[in-house]
């Protein structure tokens, strides 16, 4: 397993300040007691550069996402090593006082469920600020208000005053996405990892998310770790492509290369998956694919 | 949220009145109250006499109406045993029960937030053994029991508190804790045991979902995502737990108050029911069972506070 | 490539944690310490119906309030001479009897109410329940003193109040139960069949809510036992030479400062009874229902 070498990715508009990648991964095992859930897991995120993961359910895409953001649930064990851009020590080692310095900062993440991704009792702006404030110190309360309803509007909500104001419940699906987007930006971090952001999603909001979340990070110059299972999503989104399979990397490469000529019968398997889907897609009528 | 709130207030005021009834028919119109008063071996002469006083011969309406109108302008009656009116003597005495309830719950929180928080944060294993095991001592130790043992402890074998009496908090401040401190600890120790149960699970449950994932994802340590995010949707459910559980010390302090020779509702309403005073019994049950349904009220109300998703319609 | 599929240190994917139930992998050590103490409860006081170290109502003027072993008294004797031990059998007697009628009260009163409130149309559901509450508000020592009051202070209306005052608790987990079974697809089917309700009550309600009435009886008597030792407390249960441990307790207590043991055994007694029950019923929710369990 030859750690991936990044190619040359798209031209990236904010040149970042390091040219060392935003992560790499090595080695990376996860197991639950004696039962091993991921297994000797290594690929680099360049800076600016957009990775895709795809695979089967429970091949362990999540889990090495987390363990990328520091955020593993306490019963799980990892080895291996996990380095963040612009953060000192492994992630895996490091204390939660440590990783809480690194979250928010350097990675932010966007969850696959948007419904319960937000504290229920505290209003938008507050939830928002407080990403803000962690990493930024303390300004004036009306100015963080300000800087909130700044971001809602970038993440494209037209009227951030009265979201602002509201209760995660108050907003529908793509509002709430568009929020927890915003938090995961709010520090314009060299990583966003999205754990299938679009798929909780109606299909007509799934574009303008991913549209948004393709404008943002080119925008704050971060680098992207995507996982979809929706090959489409990947290929619009992504340059490189990982294929997880049972816990570990089965292929890898540019997405183009992967998605035309796939060398693992997994990677197939899921090619011929997507193709029906799109199949099926194309034959609803009023359906733009060809 | 204003007509959850009003509508809330119309369910109290509506149970309110159908528990005054039910006392009512309880203590008034079953069996024979002048025959209560006088004992077995009146004349049926003195027992025409007494039904006359009480108004026993009136409509059982206009009895209950009666009764129910006094109560509305605080007069409770006068009792045909000791010849007092009721309703100055509980008016005095419930003020006595209050801080004694009051104490309890504030040692219950005092004790269950911090150890209940604590033991969803630590070691989740030991900590919830260890808490369980305590829980369930709490439950199987009544207040009035642990009362005895504490007295057992501290004021016999120590020697450190009084093992009883109630001294007035405004001339004597310092002597009102030194009184308080043992009925407090009886009625707020043991069920701050079986608090801190249900705020352990709380905050487990709290600490399982996603937006606690994206307070950490900020850049959160567990432990402040836990106390800036976690504790206030926690207490949703531990609400529910704590306005039963004011009932539970309000029943639970009667008999505490037997225990430590405390002057409040529930000694008198200990005496009144040995002394066979029904129309005692009947004001300061009614009392009783008002506070209850009283702090369910406040406790469904205090969800629309903390939740606004129940704040719609 | 074939070989590359099934990597060899790849095992099965685990289960998902919802499907495996956990009472069926780990033995009920909550069932089984409630089971041991309740049921050595009720083997003290079957032994006591027949046999007692000495009678109740001997005052052995020799052995006033003597230590534990004097005389022959295992656990010593009480202010008026009389033998602890026994007395602490006979106690159990008290509390048991009081806890099966005042359970029995409830369960038969609460368990038709709750079915009923189960299955009943929703306005009518909330109109019960809003009852409930009310009743709730009546907890077993409040109704225990009223009944005192009007009925005079005895065992039977001790235990009658606490039996109709434990009605609304059974009335609230019968009828969750019941709403859950009601759902359920084989009652559906039976209802769109035409099966009118007292069968399906009959037949599908009440054999699946058994266990839930079981574990209510337990915890119910956990509350019986703590109201009942609370009144002979007070004295406002059996008369001062009817053995119970509350009433020792208060017997004690005006000697706590000279011994001390004369509290401390009624006591444990106590405790001992209601966390048997408690963990039995703890125990029991366990087996019936993993998916309350597991905190
Ligand atoms: N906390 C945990 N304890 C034990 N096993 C876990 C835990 N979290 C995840 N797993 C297991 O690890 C495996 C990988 O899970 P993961 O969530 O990474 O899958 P995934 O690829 O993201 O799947 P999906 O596409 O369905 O989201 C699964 O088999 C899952 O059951
Ligand atoms: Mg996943």
């Amino acid at each position: 397993m030859t750690p991936f070498a990044a190619p040359a990715g798209r031209p990236v508009p904010l040149a970042p300040e390091t040219s060392a990648p935003a992560v790499r991964v090595r080695d990376l095992s996860i197991s639950a007691g004696s039962i091993p859930l991921v297994h000797d897991v290594s690929f680099d995120v360049g800076a600016g550069q957009r990775v895709g993961i795809i695979g089967a359910s429970g091949s362990g895409k999540t889990l090495t996402c987390m363990a990328v953001a520091g955020l593993l649930p306490p019963e799980l064990a990892a080895t291996g090593s996990v380095r963040v851009d612009g953060f000192g020590p492994d992630v895996l080692t490091a204390s939660e006082r440590e990783l809480a310095t690194m979250r928010g900062r350097l990675t932010g993440v966007v969850f696959q469920e948007p419904m319960t991704a937000l504290n229920p009792t505290m209003r938008v702006d507050r939830q928002i600020m407080e990403a803000m404030r962690l990493h930024g110190g303390r300004a004036p309360r009306a100015l963080d208000r300000a800087a909130a309803e700044a971001i809602l509007r970038e993440v494209g909500i037209s009227d951030p005053r009265r979201i602002a104001r509201s209760f995660p419940h108050e907003l529908s699906g793509g509002q709430r996405q568009r929020v927890v987007i915003a938090i995961a930006l709010a520090n314009r971090p060299r990583l966003l990892i999205c754990d299938e952001p679009t798929t909780a999603l109606d299909v007509t909001v799934q574009a303008t998310v991913l549209q948004l979340i393709d404008a943002q990070t080119s925008a704050a110059g971060s680098a992207l770790l995507f996982i979809s299972h929706d090959l489409a999503v990947v290929a619009s989104v992504c340059d490189e492509l990982l294929v997880m399979w049972q816990g570990t990397i089965v292929e890898r490469g540019p997405v183009t290369t992967v998605l035309e000529n796939p060398t693992h019968p997994h990677t197939r398997q899921l090619l011929a998956d997507a193709d029906v889907s799109l199949r099926t897609e194309s034959a609803r009528p009023g359906s733009g694919v060809p | 949220m204003w007509w959850q709130i009003v509508r809330r207030l119309l369910i109290f005021l509506v149970s309110a009145l159908v528990a005054s009834i039910v006392v009512f028919v309880l203590l008034t119109v079953v069996g024979d109250p002048a025959r209560t008063a006088l004992g077995t071996n009146a004349t049926p002469q003195a027992l025409a006499e007494m039904r006359l006083r009480m108004g026993l011969d009136r409509p059982i309406t206009t009895q209950y109406l009666s009764w129910i109108g006094g109560m509305a302008h605080g007069d409770f009656g006068t009792s045909f045993v000791t010849q007092l009116p009721i309703g100055p003597q509980i008016g005095e005495r419930l003020l006595v029960t209050l801080w004694l309830v009051a104490g309890g719950m504030v040692v219950a929180l005092v004790v269950a937030l911090p150890l209940g928080t604590l033991a969803a944060l630590w070691h989740r294993r030991v900590a919830g053994w260890i808490l369980s095991g305590l829980s369930q001592l709490g439950i199987a130790v009544p207040a009035f029991l642990a009362g005895i043992l504490l007295i057992a402890a501290f004021a016999v074998e120590l020697g450190w508190l009084p093992s009883g009496s109630y001294v007035v908090p405004a001339t004597d401040p310092i002597g009102f804790l030194k009184h308080m401190v043992l009925p407090w600890a009886s009625l707020g120790l043991v069920q701050g045991a079986v608090l801190a149960r249900y705020v352990r699970s709380a905050v487990l449950d709290e600490m399982g979902q996603d937006y606690l994932r994206t307070a950490r994802a900020k850049g959160m340590t567990l432990w402040r995502a836990v106390i800036r995010h976690g504790l206030r949707n926690a207490s949703i459910p531990v609400l529910t737990v704590l306005g039963v559980q004011m009932i539970t010390v309000l029943i639970g302090a009667v008999v505490v108050e037997r225990v430590f020779v405390i002057p409040g509702i529930g000694s008198f309403l200990v005496d009144s029911v040995a002394r066979q005073d029904r129309l005692a019994v009947q004001g300061i049950v009614v009392t009783i069972v008002v506070i209850s349904l009283a702090v369910s009220f406040l406790v469904d109300t205090a969800y629309a506070l903390i939740d606004p998703r129940l704040r719609r319609r | 490539m074939t070989a590359f599929m099934t990597p060899p240190t790849m095992p099965p994917m685990p289960e998902p944690a919802l499907l495996t139930n956990p009472s069926a992998q780990r033995r009920n050590p909550l069932l089984l310490v409630g089971g041991v103490i309740v049921a050595l409860i009720v083997a003290t006081a079957l032994v006591s119906f027949f046999w007692t170290p000495f009678p109740t109502i001997l005052t052995d003027t020799d052995h006033l309030a003597s230590p534990p072993g004097a005389g022959g008294h295992l656990l010593g004797t009480d202010l008026y001479g009389r033998d602890i031990a026994s007395w602490l059998m006979v106690g159990a007697q008290t509390t048991l009897y009081v806890g099966i009628v005042a359970v029995g009260i409830a369960a038969v009163i609460g368990t038709p109410l709750g079915i009923l409130a189960g299955m009943v149309r929703p306005a009518w559901s909330e109109f019960l329940m809003r009852i409930t509450d009310i009743w709730l508000a009546f907890p077993a020592l409040l109704m225990a003193l009223i009944f005192a009051t009007v009925f005079g202070a005895s065992i039977t209306s001790a235990m009658t109040a606490i039996g109709i005052a434990s009605v609304p608790s059974f009335v609230r987990v019968v009828r969750s139960g019941t709403i859950v079974v009601m759902n359920a697809d084989y009652v559906l089917a039976a209802r769109v069949a035409g099966r009118r309700s007292p069968a399906i009550a009959l037949k599908h309600v009440l054999p699946n809510i058994a266990g839930l009435v079981i574990v209510q009886c337990s915890v119910s008597y956990a509350i019986a036992i703590l109201a009942e030792a609370a009144l002979s407390y007070l004295g406002l249960a059996g008369g001062p030479t009817t053995p119970s441990w509350g009433l020792m307790l208060f017997q004690g207590q005006a000697v706590i400062a000279g011994d001390p043991l004369l509290v401390i055994w009624p006591g444990v007694a106590i405790g001992l009874a209601v966390l048997g029950f408690n963990l039995f019923g703890d125990g029991l929710r366990d087996r019936y229902d993993p998916r309350l369990s597991g905190r």
